[in-house]
């Protein structure tokens, strides 16, 4: 990701290992769902999130046995957690307001996203003007606009909220596109045929077609948005994981960053699970579908 | 099936008259003749049919009589009153159930009523009492997907009927359904008829399925498409699974396709 572009490169190896993490987890891909319910069947679904977690953390620790780094390069993945819960209050602290940027950030992000793509949908002159806007906007640097948004807009939420809504609208914009456009013809020939309108065609069919398509833009937008909070943090903040990691690195306490990340994979993992979980709420007709498609087969 | 039935006799049933409708498309720069002047008639209560070959522009004249698309020329009239291009007439059943997979059956059910801007709880109070006739009691809370190709269809039919609409389109209903399926809902469409005796005009390419059904039928030449033949079918009502193996089943069947074939 562009994002990391300007930290120290040490951490970057180590977040991009971190990254890797949600993913092992994802192998079976309903598993975070089933995790998510806490129901009975999605126990022994577990099983392989935690089987990837224990190799990547024995890998860690076997590379620090066999090189035996110091500890402010590469600590022991016993020191990290054992350092996270000395400092659980300070992290906490630090977690709050990244947390919240970044659920501001996703909500912000979704409206712009919500209104971009009805308009497209809704308008060919939108489509015209917007659509090229839209692309054009994700070959924004975020690494050089960050520190910009920090001059216009000081030291508080309204810098990081922006860097969110701009790493994030994108992938839902889209998705509700594509979404909209995978709309069969011969269904909206229905609609018109019962008298309906555009806006009618809109709300009874487009949207609800487009709601799978959203769903997947949504994921995509959620594990994107606490890096970008943290980035949107790195770049200037008072408190927030992100100026929190940047201190500590350079304080040299590499145990302290570590467990900064951890606490960020953690709530980007919970967070993407929330999406499964909204996603089973507002579209019940979907899951239980596909359930009865996978037990056909 | 008291009160709903009688009210739904009463708004069906209305005559149709189709003069002359021609229509023609531009593609590549070159005229493209679809229609060639088609008329037909339907007077209140009646079933008519449309049978040709794939292709004959079936789809066109299914959309210019919704109201989708308007004629080059040629007018249609219901009850007497031209009604071109209006889409206020006509319910129409598409090829495809084309159910809404995020809405429950009496929500599909319902769909028209709700674009026609009836409240839902009156929209459901009215396709409630039908249920039990179209075989769906018990699966108004289901789903689509839950549901077999022929419920699936029934859906579709209902969703059609209760717009209140005074004549109904039905495209190929139940074409992509399995022979045996397939031959049940003809049958029930049949006594659903006997019943309810709304204005159908039908279009398919199954023969047998417009002769069951039809009060007459119009045969469709390939592109231009226009009327080649019309022929009445005169089999006694109410007609069950019996009628198929009559010998003016057979005359009428060997006519129609003899005629299908000379103009395909």
């Amino acid at each position: 990701m562009t994002l990391n572009g300007a930290s120290a490169s040490k951490l970057d190896t180590k977040q991009e290992e971190r990254e890797a993490e949600p993913g092992a987890g994802t192998v079976p891909r309903g598993a975070w769902s089933r995790l998510a319910r806490g129901a009975g069947p999605g126990v022994s679904m577990a099983w392989p999130v935690l089987l990837g977690l224990v190799i990547l953390i024995g890998l860690w620790q076997l590379i620090v046995w066999l090189v035996n780094p110091d500890p402010t390069v590469l600590p022991t993945p016993a020191r990290v957690v054992s350092q996270a819960w000395m400092n659980r209050s300070t992290l906490w602290q630090n977690a709050v307001p990244t947390i919240e940027e970044t659920l501001i950030g996703i909500a912000a992000a979704l409206v712009v996203s919500a209104v971009l793509a009805t308009a497209i949908d809704l308008s060919k002159i939108a489509r015209r003007v917007i659509y090229p806007l839209l692309v054009g906007s994700q070959s924004i640097p975020v690494i050089v606009i960050a520190p910009l948004f920090i001059m216009w807009f000081g030291f508080g939420l309204l810098p990081k909220v922006l860097v969110i809504i701009l790493v994030t609208f994108f992938p839902t914009t889209v998705g509700l596109l594509e979404g909209f456009n995978s709309t069969e013809p011969e269904a909206s020939n229905l609609i018109r045929s019962m008298g309906g309108g555009r806006i009618k065609e809109f709300v009874t069919l487009r949207v609800p077609t487009a709601l799978p398509f959203f769903f997947t833009g949504l994921r995509v937008a959620v594990s994107f948005a606490v890096l970008a909070a943290i980035f949107g943090e790195w770049v200037g903040a008072t408190t927030g994981l992100g100026i929190y990691m940047e201190l500590e690195k350079n304080a040299l306490r590499t145990d302290l960053v570590f467990a900064a990340v951890l606490v960020t994979a953690l709530i980007s993992m919970i967070l993407y699970s929330l999406t499964f979980l909204v996603q089973r709420l507002t579209m019940p007709w979907y899951h239980r579908s596909r359930q009865q498609g996978r037990s056909r087969r | 099936m008291t009160s709903p039935a009688v009210t739904f006799k009463v708004t069906a049933g209305a005559a149709i008259e189709v003069t002359g409708v021609s229509k023609s498309f531009q593609r590549r720069g070159e005229q493209l003749s679809v229609l060639d002047r088609i008329s037909l008639e339907a007077a209140g209560g009646e079933f008519i049919s449309v049978i040709g070959p794939s292709g004959c522009g079936k789809s066109t004249m299914f959309n210019i009589l919704a109201g989708l698309e308007s004629p080059d020329a040629g007018e249609i009239r219901v009850n007497g009153a031209v009604a071109t291009g209006e889409r206020k007439h006509f319910a129409y059943m598409p090829q495809k159930d084309l159910l809404f997979a995020w809405r429950r059956v009496i929500d599909n059910a319902t769909l028209g009523l709700e674009i026609q801007g009836v409240r839902k709880k009156e929209a459901r109070a009215r396709v409630e009492p039908l249920l039990e006739t179209f075989g769906l009691a018990g699966f108004d809370r289901s789903y689509p997907f839950e549901l077999s190709g022929g419920m699936r269809q029934r859906v579709a039919l209902l969703r059609t009927i209760v717009q209140g609409r005074q004549v109904v389109l039905l495209d190929e209903p139940f074409g992509a359904l399995d022979y045996l399926t397939r031959t049940d809902l003809q049958l029930w469409l049949a006594s659903m008829w006997e019943q309810f005796h709304w204005t159908v005009v039908l279009v398919t390419h199954d023969v047998p399925e417009a002769l069951l059904l039809s009060d007459r039928i119009y045969v469709l030449g390939t592109r231009p498409a226009s009327v080649r033949r019309v022929v009445e079918v005169d089999l006694p009502r109410p007609r069950g699974l019996e009628c198929l193996g009559t010998p003016r089943f057979a005359e009428l069947e060997e006519v129609l396709l003899s005629n299908l074939r000379r103009s395909g």
